[in-house]
């Protein structure tokens, strides 16, 4: 089916003519970037429609065989395939579209659509493929078009110095992955096909676990959460497509695809991390000031729940309903900041507290960010509601999932802190009077359709009645039909109790609408002493040690050798060269000792000759 | 053994000798060349080593896959003398190929073809440098084709000169420390090279021209399997009359442990000791040393930082790019095969200091602030992963540590051309005088980011195979502790680190450099003409894997057969 590789290349192309088109042809790139991109979504919509539930849908092909291993690569299109590419596609479209305006001037588009077009090739990939080597290959593709556009902006330190923290931490997690990877190929018969992943394989628990945390780097889980947030120096659009709806749900993506082969222990251990990077993210979004940043935090934590989910299907709904109503969100937030950017005054375009009542001058926004945070917050009548209560759900009916009770607790505190700070975010930013004195608020429009379309689409697409015509019951949405699940009659009282616990949070967050949290010590200063300023004092130490102590052993055995190549010299000379030499001096004093004696006097001769015979005569007297 | 003298070929063009004599002697009428031509010398060397890649690509493309034996075999009788009751001593000029040595002639091919490229901004003193650089070149190919273990060590040896004047005469102002730091620990590895190579000398012998000697058949054309291992039982008896042994360098008889006298130094059955090690795993360390140190592995890697740091451009790369290689060449042609119980007992010492230089290195690599420096120090954490792949004895590990060298060839020759872009402007290496290049040199970033990316082993770049099969490798092998292995990937990070970190201080952010420089010009069409095809190297080697291990799999399967 050639279909499929249309899928796969026809970003990479975009790429490829983005990059080569260049600078000078900025808006003819982003225009065919959106083109291809939608082309792209029409061809992912037809392979939805030919072979949803056809069960042939793995293609393999041979990449390379190494003594008789063949390593393959190949396509899987299942269900949750399906729906990512579809869901992939459509935000990326959706995105494009917004960035057409929203990066008007910036005199690098093509680039910044290059980079968007190899981000959907790199997250095709990692959804087409049908083994884990692949994606591992993918998952760094990924890290690196996340790189790019978070760096975007290369001037700006804060955007460079984010990038390599993103890629940095996602290195750290894909350490652990690699090695879960390997684990895989080695106790599942030398196959790292996603297909034969069954429970029946004794994958160790630490394996289990090394292989999610290619999840915790990617879906920013607890403790590698971090990068996410500063991740929002990039350019809006791209957080709303990659920091929220796609890039950061390959984790969970991961997992679900790997979940078959975890045992109850590692299944626990991922609960436990998915829960406190759920109270992790919601705590810290109530601190935030920035609204990209609230939001950011409000994703990690959402991406908490979905690991909740322990990837079931319906850690894979919530997938789908939070990429649309998060990216929502982000693209309301871009055309907020996009709007306070274009009054021409020069400050934090993203600070709520220079924000308030926009509600008059932006209405359109603001209904849509209200539809999608409502979903966010769980709300009845809208999407977030019918996948949190799917969550939910799975931990009341399995009840030999350990610690459940605790598990159910925390999810139930995490919808009341997420209502808690979305009311008072949505109060800060559209409600009360405006904030900002430098800025006229006559000067604040709304966009163009560019804008407004994505926005609205993503808003429609954030209510319950789109996933089922009764959007107050779970097991009535068409999805669970698509996954092919069939969901036993759900208990209602669980929607009843979570709508409670959520208004719980909307009250508080009304109460205390005026008030300002800020100023929550993050975990990067921790992080910073504990690993960055040791990895750099070792570095140095090691220079030092290299230098100063390897090396100078080296040149020290050297100099010894000239020491005592030296000294050996000295020795011939003195010594051996010293006998002859000594033999010669000596000879030479007694020759010029005896030289002294022919002088050429005749009276010296007869002295001597005199001396001589009387020494001879004593001599025989003597003796 | 014995179909390998069978496919002597004799009517065929003698193409490893060309490889060998064709640089060689364009080495030698250049050094003889008046020097107002020399001029023109730059494009000789140029040619000359366009015509080596060329011929490094026919072979590459007529080589066997299939076999995994030695092909383009050529072996003629140079030396041969009776040595009275020691037998007699024979040294043969042979030369041939197989999965291991391939890789490494294509490698050398591409290499110098590049550095000749590079070779153009040599502006003084042109004549000795590029007959030296040509010299080199043929010493290079010599060491890698060579079969015979005197003739290996005679080019091995042989490259010390053309590399010491290269680095003494047109390197940087501590290059007279340098090229002699070079020499002597390379002089001091080959020493002990030299050692085992004349144990093996005494007790390997060579059955096919021994069975001639003793009349059995009449020329080695003639011999069969019978006959050689009707001599092998007669040296197992001890038989065989001392003076008609022939002993032997050959390296495709000392894998055999039948080819080895009764009692000899080095027979696997002999007790001999010394303090307690065995002259076996004596000799066997002795090879990890002398290939060690020019590898690198830490703690014996110094000189080559100093090397790099004060070699010229082209000479940085060829040293990078391929002399490090015969490190890791020398283990898999010489001391594995011949000392496999050895290597097996020793395989986590092995791949102990292999993960040692791939962290050691690259904490290195991060405390630099010199950018030639740092890229050296990426080369001997890179180098790490060679040891690393080698010492797991897999067959994973075996074709990752070959990939990883092929690949490390092509990816720091990359890294040196940058740096040398840099330098031949601003006469600057530190980092910390540049600052958001990225606005004034486009092409030149691009590049950089492309050749750091893939050295810290992005996926669709060649990096990215050697270190993922050396580290699946270690592993799947059972003899190798795993937390070792995690330790290994450990490096990773730190390499993502140092080379991002270099990016972020050197290439974004604002403009500015410590000194202005009017010149700072993006690449120039000799600089895109080096660079990209290494580029698209990389990329070509990345996604199609099986361009090298298809070439290797089948020498290396025959290998690991010993373990």
């Amino acid at each position: 089916m050639p279909l499929i590789w249309f899928i796969l290349f026809t970003p990479f192309i975009g790429f490829l003519t983005a990059i080569l088109l260049g600078k000078n042809r900025n808006a003819l790139v982003g225009w065919l970037t959106v083109g291809l991109t939608a082309l792209n979504l029409a061809f992912s919509v037809i392979l939805l429609l030919q072979t949803i539930h056809t069960k042939d849908n793995h293609l393999i092909y041979d990449w390379f065989t190494l003594n008789g291993k063949a390593y393959q690569f190949g396509f899987l299109f299942d269900s949750p395939t399906l729906m990512m590419l579809v869901l992939v596609n459509f935000i990326a479209l959706l995105v494009e579209i917004f960035s057409l305006e929203y990066m008007h001037d910036d005199p690098d588009q093509y680039r910044y659509f290059g980079f968007l077009s190899l981000f959907v090739f790199s997250m095709l990939g990692i959804v087409l493929t049908d083994n884990l080597f692949v994606m591992y290959g993918f998952w760094e593709l990924v890290g690196l078009s996340s790189y790019l556009l978070i760096g975007f902006w290369y001037k700006k330190p804060e955007a460079v110095r984010a990038s390599k923290k993103a890629f940095l931490m996602n290195r750290i997690g894909d350490v652990g992955f690699l090695i879960g990877v390997f684990a895989v190929y080695f106790y599942n018969n030398y196959s790292v096909d996603i297909t034969t992943f069954k429970s029946g394989i004794n994958l160790p628990t630490v394996y289990c676990l090394l292989l999610f945390c290619g999840c915790i780097g990617k879906s920013a889980q607890f403790p590698l959460h971090t990068w996410l947030p500063d991740a929002m120096e990039g350019p809006t659009p791209v957080s709303a497509l990659i920091h929220a709806a796609t890039m950061v749900v390959a984790g969970i993506y991961l997992l679900i695809r790997v979940q078959p082969m975890f045992g109850i222990d590692a299944l626990t251990i991922v609960a436990g991390i998915g829960a406190i990077t759920m109270l992790l993210g919601s705590i810290y979004a109530i601190y935030q000031t920035d609204i990209k940043k609230t939001l950011a935090y409000s994703t990690v934590s959402q991406l908490g729940l979905m690991v909740l989910g322990l990837g079931t299907e319906s850690s894979t709904f919530h997938l789908l309903t939070h990429a649309f109503f998060k990216a929502g969100l982000f693209l309301s937030a871009g055309a907020i900041i996009h709007a306070l950017h274009h009054t021409g005054e020069d400050f934090d375009a993203q600070d709520m507290r220079l924000m308030g009542g926009l509600k008059k001058k932006m209405p359109f926004t603001f209904i849509c960010y209200l539809v999608c945070s409502m979903a966010l917050m769980g709300l009845p009548l809208f999407s977030g509601f019918l996948s949190k209560d799917g969550i939910l759900g799975l931990w009341f009916d399995n009840n030999n999932l350990i610690y459940n009770n605790i598990f159910i607790a925390t999810i139930f505190l995490g919808i009341i802190l997420t209502a808690f700070y979305m009311t008072r975010q949505v109060w800060m930013i559209f409600f009360g009077e405006f904030r900002n004195e430098k800025v006229n608020p006559e000067n604040i429009h709304e966009g163009s359709w560019k804008i407004k379309l994505p926005i609205g689409l993503l808003a429609i697409l954030s209510t319950g009645f789109v996933f089922g015509l009764n959007p107050l019951s779970v097991e009535h949405s068409w999805f669970w039909n698509f996954i092919e699940i069939d969901l036993g009659e759900e208990s209602h009282w669980i929607g009843i109790v979570s709508t409670s616990f959520a208004l719980i949070g909307v009250f508080a967050g009304y109460l205390t609408r005026h008030k300002v949290f800020s100023n929550l010590r993050t975990f990067d200063v921790f992080y910073q002493k504990i690993f960055v300023e040791p990895t750099l004092k070792i570095s140095d130490y090691l220079q030092f040690f290299d230098q100063k102590i390897i090396d100078s052993f080296v040149n020290f055995l050297a100099d010894l050798q000239v020491f005592i190549a030296k000294f050996i010299g000295w020795f011939d000379a003195k010594v051996i060269d010293g006998i002859p030499n000594g033999a010669a001096y000596s000879t030479g004093i007694i020759g010029r000792i005896t030289r002294s004696a022919q002088g050429g006097k005749v009276q010296l001769y007869v002295a001597l000759a005199f001396l001589g015979l009387i020494s001879l005569i004593l001599f025989t007297i003597l003796i | 053994m014995s179909e390998a003298s069978d496919c002597i070929q004799h009517k065929k063009m003698p193409i490893l000798s060309l490889l060998i004599f064709l640089p060689i002697i364009a080495s030698l009428i250049l050094a003889f060349t008046p020097e107002r031509y020399v001029s023109y010398f730059k494009w000789v060397t140029l040619i000359v080593t366009g015509m080596e890649l060329l011929i490094c690509v026919y072979l590459y493309l007529h080589f066997d896959t299939k076999v995994a034996d030695y092909q383009f075999l050529e072996q003629y009788d140079w030396i041969t003398l009776p040595l009275g009751n020691l037998g007699i001593g024979s040294i043969d000029y042979l030369l041939g190929v197989d999965g291991i040595s391939l890789p490494m002639v294509l490698l050398t091919g591409i290499v110098m073809f590049v550095g000749a490229i590079s070779s153009f901004e040599i502006k003084e003193k042109g004549r000795g440098y590029f007959s030296l650089y040509l010299l080199l070149s043929g010493s290079i190919i010599g060491c890698f084709i060579a079969l015979d273990m005197f003739l290996f060590y005679l080019f091995f040896e042989f490259m010390l000169l053309p590399m010491y004047f290269l680095i003494g005469l047109w390197g940087g102002p501590r290059r007279e420390y340098a090229s002699i730091k070079f020499f002597l620990y390379t002089l001091v590895g080959s020493i002990f090279i030299l050692i085992v190579m004349i144990g093996l000398y005494l007790s390997v012998v060579d059955p096919v021209e021994t069975a001639v000697q003793m009349g059995l058949i009449n020329s080695g054309a003639d011999v069969t399997p019978q006959i050689i291992s009707q001599i092998q039982s007669l040296l197992a008896q001890g038989e065989l009359p001392t003076q008609q042994i022939v002993h032997t360098f050959d390296l495709r008889f000392m894998p055999d442990q039948g080819n080895y006298v009764t009692g000899s130094w080095l027979n696997i059955f002999s007790e001999n000791h010394i303090g307690g090690i065995s002259l076996r795993s004596l000799s066997f360390i002795f090879l990890m040393i002398g290939f060690g140190i020019k590898l690198p592995t830490v703690p014996v890697h110094t000189w080559l930082p100093d090397a790099h740091v004060e070699a010229p451009t082209p000479v940085s790369v060829v040293l990078a790019g391929i002399l490090l290689k015969i490190g890791g060449y020398g283990f898999l042609r010489i001391a594995y095969p011949i000392f496999p119980e050895v290597a097996n007992q020793y395989a986590v010492w092995v791949v102990g200091f292999g993960v040692l230089s791939i962290i050691y290195g690259a904490f290195n690599a991060l405390a630099m602030n010199d950018l030639k420096k740092m890229i050296a120090y990426s080369s001997v954490s890179h180098m790490g992963f060679v040891l690393l792949g080698i010492g797991s004895l897999t067959s994973e590990g075996f074709n990752g540590a070959v990939y990883q060298m092929f690949s490390h060839g092509i990816l720091s020759a990359m890294l040196f051309l940058l740096v040398g872009v840099l330098y031949s402007r601003t006469h600057d290496r530190r980092i910390d005088s540049y600052q958001g290049l990225a606005s004034k040199m486009p092409l030149f970033t691009t590049m950089t980011a492309v050749a750091f990316f893939a050295s810290l082993g992005l996926p669709a770049f060649s990096g990215f195979i050697g270190e993922i099969f050396t580290l699946m490798g270690g592993f799947n092998s059972p003899l190798i502790p795993r937390w070792l292995v995690g330790v290994a990937a450990f490096g990773l990070v730190l390499g993502a680190g140092y080379f991002l970190w270099t990016l972020q201080r050197m290439f974004f952010g604002n403009f500015w450099l410590r000194q202005y420089e009017e010149t700072l010009k993006d690449l120039t069409v000799r600089e895109k003409f080096m660079l990209y095809p290494l580029a698209i190297l990389a990329l070509v080697f990345g996604i199609f894997p099986h361009l090298i291990f298809d070439v290797t799999h089948q020498s290396l399967a025959e290998l690991l057969k010993l373990f």
